[in-house]
């Protein structure tokens, strides 16, 4: 069957740690819905014949490539013979149309092939997700498998880690316009499907940022994660409770009628633009995935934060979500710094999430908290500035509503 | 020699961590945290090697010296269990006040805090902090737990194998690799209590079992080196089996070779690389040992048998002074192409030459890695040394516990 997916390259804000915001070129699924990064994961079954087109709301051409599809990409020269595009690329405000079949079932990737240099790491990159045929039928013997029967690919959960980087400064240089330099690059955030720790294990939400890091399993159900890294650098993701058994690379399964050569692994390591399909059975608890780079388990020099995913088994997950926490209150005692306190009236949270605004500006998150939490200094304050925020508790049936807004004004 | 339980043993070890120093061979001395055991005196880099039985129920007591929290992950292992005064409990992250402050059940200073798991699987493990990690780790404050296959009997050589029988793993000898890395910045900056910033992260020392090159070539507990015990130089004879494991502790990946062979990589985080009756083993080169992971391999020298009687090398040998040897007035080498013969050197040049071995290079292949503090040679550099048939002695190439045991200091 045909698949048709429209996508629309836009402009947004993306919130990092300490609520500051950061230019970001991503992908929406309609000309007026917030750009997501990563990009929506695209899905497909064996058979599909899939068709993607690209709305380009940007100021430069831009276009869309997806290794280990069977489409052959279209390099575009200037006229003095100089490589301008990897692909066929959407002028601005124009569109370009890609079509391949969905030939094999495995966990890809996709991003932009026109300076992708700059692009790549603007936000213009997503997982592509092919299932075999027959995944969703109860009968088949592909059902819930990743790479069909007989791979060791069975799974009952099934969650894409997508792993890159965020280079503010990049950001500033090429959402301006300015001359960006690639080697200059030196990313301050290490991202998990698009949100560092601790923000990557908040709920799935509208945002820019919409996927949450944090897989729900129960206990005994096979997980299988679908491991991409979209970034410019090699990765390591370590199990806090492992191993996990590697079915597939790169989209490949690693076993066949002639040879089983899955092999079970506690950490992996997975240069930028590959893919690896893990799957395990992990015990009742909360075990973090980890970046295995130590040093990168901060946002700035803040830690704990970067590449984190947590896998949270459970007997059962909640049906309500929390209450909403009450009573918020904003204090700037102190220059730098503005604390905040509120009552906490769920029993059964596993969060919360802290949003603030400057001036009338928009609500951007500051930190996520976990389960318990009634208080938080913020010291990522300007002085004599008007910060107004709002704290939301959360758990694995959903959000609660907002608290009441807290207004405060900074010390000199 | 070795102390080794006898099956489904229930080992204690008491691991304490501490501070220290290290020295490498341009002088310097470097502030670390580590691990030491009863026997010690101050941190050792790496901690003491934790040897015991598949299937031993392993108890680790934890006694924290330094003036902030501290833990131990054992990645690889299931089921590990904090003991406490009303039973076993499992460990898991902690979270105070909303913020991850662990990735496992801590110790605050002066505390004990005692773990247990059962070691189910042999293999190469590695033993870490799970507390501040971005910084505790690489402070110094990891090490290496072997688990001994089921049916291992130290003092009989026809049980020696990494994963039991019928693995292909058999060994004669075996050497222990831990690869890492050092910013003596952060180092000092920790010393000196100032802000531990991983962004300005930069190693100037690449080190084996906590040494540098050439110190790496050193005899274990070499008396210059308190607080690195470990040596990493590779001996054996020719045909020999030789286990050797890679163990990444750093937070990089590193290339490591040993200079014109080959090694077959047979276990990967602890697992066989063996499917029923599909062996999955396979040569490699360079093996690239990332962080987090190891590497199990059987290593053989067989060499192409040559004798100046009966098998000439089929090539005239450079004359003596076009050989450029004994540059600084000392060399490994025997004088001679043939194993277990001497032969000239040139006057002035002292040859550290034993019998007539042959020494070759292992080291990371990422060549600036191979200097201290941009000086070569040095850093992640050691030496194979093969030597004639019956010149060594069975006690070259067998693991020690740790630092200073003796054979009933840690009896269980």
């Amino acid at each position: 069957m045909l698949v048709s997916i429209e996508l629309w390259a836009r402009p947004g804000i993306v919130s990092l740690p300490g609520g500051f915001p950061a230019v970001i070129w991503g992908l929406a699924t309609s000309p007026t819905a917030a750009p997501q990064v990563p990009g929506p994961v695209l899905e497909a079954t064996v058979g599909d014949m899939v068709e993607i087109t690209l709305h380009n709301m940007l100021n430069e051409p831009v276009s869309l490539t997806f290794p280990g599809q069977e489409i052959a990409p279209e390099p575009v020269l200037d006229a003095s013979g100089r490589l301008v595009s990897l692909t066929r690329f959407a002028a601005p405000g124009r569109s370009v149309v890609y079509s391949f079949p969905a030939y094999r079932p495995g966990t890809f990737r996709y991003e932009s092939g026109t300076s992708p240099e700059r692009q790549v790491q603007m936000g213009l990159y997503g997982a592509l997700i092919v299932r075999p045929a027959g995944w969703d039928d109860p009968a088949s013997p592909n059902y819930y498998t990743a790479y069909g029967a007989d791979t060791g690919s069975g799974y009952d959960v099934e969650a894409v880690i997508l792993l890159s980087e965020f280079d503010r400064a990049a950001h500033e240089v090429i959402a301006t316009g300015d001359v960006y330099n690639p080697l200059n690059y030196a990313p301050q955030y290490w991202l998990v499907n698009g949100r560092p720790f601790p923000d990557c294990v908040a709920p799935p939400d509208t945002s820019t940022q919409p996927l949450t890091s944090r897989v729900p399993v129960l206990v005994g159900q096979r997980v299988l994660l679908r491991l991409i890294n979209s970034g410019f650098l090699a990765h390591t993701l370590a199990f806090q409770e492992g191993p996990a058994r590697v079915v597939a690379e790169d989209g490949r399964p690693r076993r066949s009628p002639l040879l089983d050569a899955t092999y079970d692994k506690n950490a992996i390591t997975l240069g930028a633009g590959q893919s690896a399909d893990l799957v395990f059975t992990p015990p009742e608890g909360e075990h973090y995935l980890y970046d295995r780079d130590l040093l990168h388990l901060v946002n700035t020099d803040d830690y704990p934060g970067g590449m984190m995913a947590l896998v949270d088994v459970r007997t059962a997950f909640p049906v309500t979500p929390p209450e909403a926490p009450s009573s918020l209150t904003a204090t700037a005692a102190l220059p730098g710094q503005v604390e905040l306190t509120w009552i906490n009236n769920a029993a059964d949270e596993d969060g919360f999430v802290l949003e603030r605004r400057t001036g009338a500006g928009p609500f951007l998150r500051v930190t996520t908290l976990m389960v318990g939490a009634t208080a938080y200094t913020d010291t990522h304050v300007e002085a004599n500035t008007t910060y107004t925020y709002r704290v939301l508790a959360f758990n694995l049936a959903g959000t609660s509503a907002y608290s009441n807004e807290a207004v405060v004004t900074t010390l000199p | 020699m070795p102390t080794q339980a006898t099956a489904n043993g229930s080992p204690t070890i008491h691991l304490r961590a501490v501070d220290g120093y290290i020295i490498t061979p341009d002088g310097a001395s470097i502030y670390i945290w580590g691990y030491r055991d009863e026997t010690g005196r101050a941190a050792q880099l790496p901690g003491p090697t934790i040897i015991v039985n598949q299937g031993d129920t392993v108890t680790i007591k934890l006694t924290n010296e330094l003036r902030e929290n501290v833990s131990l992950m054992f990645p690889g292992q299931n089921g590990v269990f904090r003991l406490t005064n009303r039973g076993a409990v499992p460990v898991g992250p902690i979270y105070e006040n909303g913020r991850l402050v662990s990735l496992t059940d801590y110790v605050p200073p002066r505390g004990t805090v005692i773990y247990q798991f059962v070691a189910s699987q042999p293999g190469t493990y590695i033993y870490h902090s799970g507390t501040e990690i971005n910084k505790q780790v690489p402070m110094g404050l990891y090490g290496v737990i072997i688990v001994r296959p089921a049916g291992f009997d130290p003092l009989d050589p026809a049980t020696w194998s990494a994963y039991g029988p019928e693995t292909d793993t058999e060994f004669d000898r075996e050497y222990l690799l831990v690869v890492a890395e050092i910013d003596p910045v952060l180092h000092e900056a920790v010393r000196l209590g100032k802000p531990y910033r991983p962004s300005t992260y930069r190693p100037r020392y690449w080190t084996i079992n906590g040494r540098c090159a050439p110190d790496t070539m050193l005899p274990d507990r070499a008396t210059y080196l308190p607080h690195q015990p470990y040596g990493s130089m590779i001996m054996a004879e020719p045909g020999e089996r030789v286990l050797i494991r890679y163990i990444g502790a750093g937070c990089d990946a590193h290339p490591l070779h040993p200079h014109g062979n080959h090694t077959r990589v047979v276990a990967l985080d602890g697992r066989l690389l063996r499917n029923g009756t599909q062996d999955l083993s396979h040569k490699h080169f360079t093996v690239l040992v990332g962080p987090g992971q190891t590497y199990d391999q059987i290593f053989q020298w067989d060499g192409l048998g040559y004798d100046p009687v009966t098998n000439p090398i089929p090539t005239p040998i450079p004359n003596l002074r076009n050989q450029a040897i004994g540059d600084v007035g000392w060399t490994m080498w025997s004088g001679s192409p043939y194993l277990g013969q001497k032969g000239d050197i040139p006057i002035g040049v002292t040859s550290l030459n034993v019998t007539g071995e042959y020494y070759f290079m292992l080291h990371s292949h990422s060549e600036p890695q191979i200097t201290n503090w941009g000086e070569f040679p040095g850093g992640m550099m050691t030496m194979i040394g093969i030597f004639p048939v019956g010149t060594l002695g069975p006690e070259v190439g067998r693991l020690q516990r740790n630092s200073r045991a003796n054979s009933t200091r840690e009896r269980r």
